[in-house]
């Protein structure tokens, strides 16, 4: 399958020096992850369902900076859905169609509460997005990396997780959240 | 070398390395929740075009020789398979009687119409593909290594199919050199969809496999329950067909796909005898065939009396 990868890196704060060593104990994290894109072009160009030169084999020009704003709108939500998640919330999933009880469950989150924060933070993230596209970008899937620390010490990692998420992106370059896989 | 081509490969390197921690890490329980799903069922056109690579003719004009129907529940828990020999003698848009394949010599959206109109059903989508994007399909989902039929290939895994036939070169595909149950590859896979010659029932035979490989490709990527390898399929089912479906409403299918137990998908050869319009050779279509198709456009399901054939 002909791939092209884009990365975009540097794009926001990540990694363990995310994780201000002046919390207190219990303070939610905000957080920015670090993004990879990687896009797929799905047409039919160099494939064998069309013989050389119809019109079915002709290359779909890539609609760059579409891809890019769709990514940026997929980042965004993932870092608001991390960040409420350390507030013990989910909002932004329950406001989705998906059922948010999965995430819930998984995340150790028990719906949209602020009862304080959880005992343990996303500190940062890792988000690879996989863009696939038609000239115009139509789906999303990022796979995302959470480094958790002890929200009583967010200096030390205790674990990594890697959940799915999984977005339409319509012509109009709304990306609609549609389905996770969260790990236990 | 530019600067634009070493940014490329940083950025590529970097890209790795972002990468590859990641599939390590994939070998997890998972939890998967998705959106509801739409509160009609589906009806979905499946076409083999004779036409467009090996051939130089064009895809999309060639005649349909591998034509499926699929019906999926509007809970999208049951599906059903209802396949038609390509001989199938039905009213054909714009063309009168005459054999189904035919349809697709004015394009797949003239199929669309002549199923709709000979059955009195609503066409969600279709999807059409050549021989060997049929064969580059499979190969790729299963891994297998790409190229010329005539080559020798190396797959990672295949599709486990039972074959009742063996047949050596010239034969619809690759050669299939024993019998039983085995892992093909997408040569193999498309001998299966083709080779008519060497099985008692012809061409009733080849349709019934196509239906049947889609059914166990779907098995298998059901199976690995992972939406990566969801996402990964439909990559390689869009690049490899042309469908009237946007991006969006493909990724939704391929997450009705993940939830339907394979279990609860169900196939059938439509009831048919050969017969002969003037000089050719035909097949008529019993009359059961339309309480099938309308069985399966409202539910999903086959009526009670065909089920578990």
């Amino acid at each position: 399958m002909l791939t092209v990868a884009v990365m975009l890196v540097g794009c926001g704060r990540g990694g363990d020096d995310d994780a201000s060593p002046d919390l207190e104990p219990g303070a939610a994290i905000v957080v920015q992850g670090r993004a990879g894109l990687v896009f797929h072009d799905l047409s039919t160009s160099g494939t064998l369902v069309f013989p050389g030169s119809t019109a079915g084999d002709l290359p779909v020009v890539a609609d760059e900076a579409a891809i890019r704003a769709a990514s940026v709108a997929v980042r965004t939500w993932l870092d608001t859905v991390l960040s409420e998640r350390n507030e013990g919330l989910t909002e932004t999933v329950s406001a989705s169609e998906v059922d948010a009880a999965a995430f819930a469950r998984a995340f150790g989150v028990d719906g949209p509460s602020t009862d304080g924060v959880l005992d343990t933070q996303v500190a940062s993230a890792t988000y690879l997005i996989e863009i696939a596209s038609l000239g115009t970008p139509g789906w999303a899937l990022a796979r995302v990396e959470s480094q958790l620390v002890a929200a009583a010490d967010p200096t030390t990692e205790i674990g990594r997780r890697l959940d799915s998420f999984v977005f339409t992106i319509d012509e109009a370059g709304a990306v609609e959240f549609i389905a996770l896989e969260v790990a236990p | 070398v530019s600067n634009r081509t070493r940014r490329s490969v940083v950025m590529v390197i970097v890209g790795a390395l972002v990468v590859l921690p990641l599939v390590g890490l994939m070998a997890m329980e998972r939890v998967t929740a998705v959106g509801p799903a739409t509160d009609r069922p589906l009806a979905i056109l499946l076409l083999g075009s004779d036409a467009g690579p090996p051939r130089d003719d064009d895809t999309l004009t060639g005649r349909a020789d591998g034509f499926q129907l699929l019906f999926v529940s509007a809970e999208r828990d049951r599906a059903t398979f209802v396949s038609f020999p390509r001989d199938s003698w039905v009213p054909v848009a714009g063309l009168g009687d005459n054999k189904i394949n035919a349809c697709l010599t004015r394009g797949p959206e003239n199929c669309v119409s002549t199923v709709e109109n000979a059955f009195g059903i609503e066409i969600d989508a279709y999807f059409v593909t050549s021989m060997w994007g049929f064969a580059d399909a499979v190969n790729e989902f299963v891994g297998c290594e790409l190229g010329d039929p005539e080559l020798t290939r190396s797959c990672t895994r295949g599709l486990t199919v039972d074959v009742d036939f063996t047949c050596s070169a010239n034969c619809g595909g690759f050669a299939i050199t024993q019998r039983g149950v085995q892992q093909v590859s997408g040569f193999e896979a498309l001998t299966l969809a083709r080779n008519r010659a060497q099985r008692a029932a012809g061409d009733f035979s080849r349709s019934q496999s196509q239906a049947e490989l889609l059914a166990i490709a779907h098995a298998e990527m059901q199976a690995e329950g992972s939406i990566a390898r969801m996402m990964d399929a439909l990559r390689i089912l869009r690049r490899h067909s042309v469908t009237d479906l946007t991006l969006p409403q493909l990724t939704r299918l391929g997450l009705d796909a993940m939830r339907l137990d394979p279990a609860n998908v169900e196939r059938i050869l439509a009831p048919s005898r050969i017969g002969t319009v003037g000089a050719a050779s035909v097949v008529f279509l019993n009359d059961p065939v339309y309480d099938i198709v309308a069985e399966a456009a409202a539910t999903g399901r086959l009526p009670e009396e065909f089920r578990s054939r």
